[in-house]
């Protein structure tokens, strides 16, 4: 039974796209670079089914500053590779809201519980941040998403969600960020990754140099 | 921006790193000895593996059986769950077996779970009346695996000529069940069946079967998962309601099958101390066989095969006779009138 549910939790680790958010309206500074390590866990549930699944993440990020107001990256996860941007379009006073694009492809093997398929996955997050002060900043916003699952076995099949993320961030020192999250999406076309819903909830850590 | 350019080439890379799918092509005549892994037409996400036997001559038509995975497995576990340590090619192995006494030997994937798509499971029946709905996946989302049975063997036969008076159907546990299933829908095309770990949810929930089939029923006295008698037993955590027992099952396919009362024990010889025994009973008088290997001791899993999980959860493998050299014999017993 242990040994099932393991099993469950880090297959779906590493076939799950970017479940995960750690958006900011605040692009990485022109000319600056950021590193950043998130790992999380949290439950998935497939409506039809009734299947309650854990699942957890874990991804390791790379963010360059091109402008004041756009920064691009990358995120690699276990099987995934994520390409992402931050587009700042409104900044007045502690307020910034940006448009934060992600492009991701998730390869998985064959194994007990994945097959030998490519996941791919657009989305598109609206972060709104506020800046509370130095030490401590506030984002949020609505995330909609789209994916598309191809199995060796032939066919395709395919999703579209609506989801939403809420993080804090707090400063330590002079280089370092870090970053907790809730996140959640729900499939509301389709059924990829699943025909229903996923909460998760983890922790970022920011690096700027 | 020539730190960008850097970013972007190291993405590209990165992407192409992760590599290219490839998917599986349409599978033609297969030779003597071939193995090959096919994708079925008109069928998402699902395929089947084909093991032809080397000695076939390329041209008479092929006796087929068909493996059918438990639930939760795929068709790779459907191959290595009969085999003594896992590992499919070893002696004893169902593959094997089959090879040896002439069969092709198909292993189709069920219907997988969102996202775990490779966790797989058959519409077995259930669902009603407090009868659990095996196996969750494909029974809650009421896949048609019929149709698919139809559609895979339509491919099989694009690969080799089918025996049409020897297409035979097994499987253990969510496979077992749809063994079952079949051999209710699908008379005129199922010559027998041989359910391991798996009985007749399919009748119990009010489905209708149809005509007469041999059957023979492997099960564990033991088994924690599916039990031997009508209960609720499961060793999933997603599970719930009744499985109908192995005496419910077979009392059921005695009737149909036009069997007597009386019946024949025989007592396997107790050839490994593993602490099973196992018993043949053999029903008199019928139309169509009906057997059944009861193993004291035994768990949820294939007799000679392997312990794909640890005891505590599945129960014990017996290593007094191997299931795959019952069920070949059993079906080479009992071709299509």
């Amino acid at each position: 039974m242990r040994t099932l549910a393991l099993s469950l939790a880090a297959s779906c680790a590493l076939g799950c796209p970017s479940v995960s958010m750690y958006r900011s309206a605040e692009p990485v500074p022109a000319g600056r670079w950021q590193a950043s390590l998130l790992a999380g866990a949290g439950a998935l549930a497939d409506r039809e089914t009734g299947a309650r699944t854990p699942t957890g993440y874990g991804a390791l990020g790379l963010q360059r500053g091109l402008t004041d107001d756009v920064d691009v990256g990358v995120r690699l996860y276990t099987v995934g590779l994520s390409a992402l941007a931050t587009v700042r379009f409104v900044h007045r006073g502690s307020w910034s809201v940006a448009l934060a694009p992600e492009l991701s492809v998730v390869r998985t093997p064959n194994t007990s519980t994945t097959t030998n398929a490519f996941h791919l996955f657009a989305a598109a997050t609206v972060p709104v941040t506020y800046r509370a002060s130095r030490t401590w900043a506030f984002s949020a916003g609505p995330s909609v998403g789209g994916g598309v699952y191809l199995p060796e076995a032939g066919g395709s099949s395919g999703g579209m969600w609506l989801g939403a993320f809420v993080n804090a961030e707090a400063r330590l020192g002079e280089r370092w960020w870090l970053v907790p999250e809730v996140s959640g999406y729900n499939v509301v076309v389709g059924d990829v990754p699943l025909r229903g819903g996923l909460f998760t909830a983890g922790l970022g850590l920011r690096f700027g140099f | 921006m020539r730190s960008s350019f850097t970013l972007l080439a190291a993405l590209a890379l990165l992407a192409a790193d992760v590599g290219c799918l490839t998917t599986l092509d349409p599978c033609s005549r297969a030779a003597p000895g071939a193995s090959l892994e096919c994708p079925i037409e008109g069928v998402f996400d699902r395929a089947f593996s084909i093991r032809v036997p080397a000695r076939w001559d390329g041209v008479a038509a092929l006796p087929v059986i068909v493996a059918l995975h438990g639930g939760g497995g795929n068709r790779r576990s459907a191959e290595s769950v009969t085999c003594p340590s896992g590992a499919p090619g070893e002696p004893g192995c169902l593959s094997a077996v089959a090879a040896a006494a002439g069969y092709a030997l198909v292993l189709p994937d069920g219907t997988g779970l969102r996202p775990l798509r490779n966790v797989r499971s058959w519409n077995a029946g259930g669902g009603r009346d407090g009868w659990q709905c095996v196996s969750r996946g494909a029974c809650q989302s009421n896949v048609d695996d019929l149709d698919f049975f139809d559609r895979l063997l339509a491919a099989v036969a694009r690969v080799v000529p089918v025996d049409r008076r020897r297409v035979f159907v097994t499987g253990l546990s969510n496979g077992g069940a749809m063994s079952h299933r079949l051999a209710c829908e699908r008379p005129d095309v199922v010559a027998a069946i041989a359910a391991v770990g798996g009985t007749n949810q399919h009748a119990v929930a009010g489905g209708r079967c149809n005509a007469r089939v041999p059957v023979l029923q492997v099960h564990g006295v033991d088994d924690p998962c599916w039990g031997y008698e009508t209960r609720t037993a499961t060793c999933a955590f997603l599970e719930e309601g009744r499985k109908v027992g192995v005496d419910d099952t077979l009392a059921a396919w005695r009737t149909l099958n036009g069997c007597g009362a009386t019946a024949r024990d025989e007592a396997l010889p107790d050839a490994a101390p593993d602490g099973t025994r196992a018993l043949r009973r053999t029903w008199a008088g019928c139309a169509a066989p009906v057997v059944h290997l009861r193993v004291d001791g035994g768990g949820h899993t294939w007799p000679g095969g392997h312990q794909y999980l640890d005891v505590d959860t599945v129960g014990r493998v017996s290593r007094d006779f191997n299931a795959s050299e019952e069920i070949v014999r059993f079906f080479d017993a009992n071709p299509r009138p």
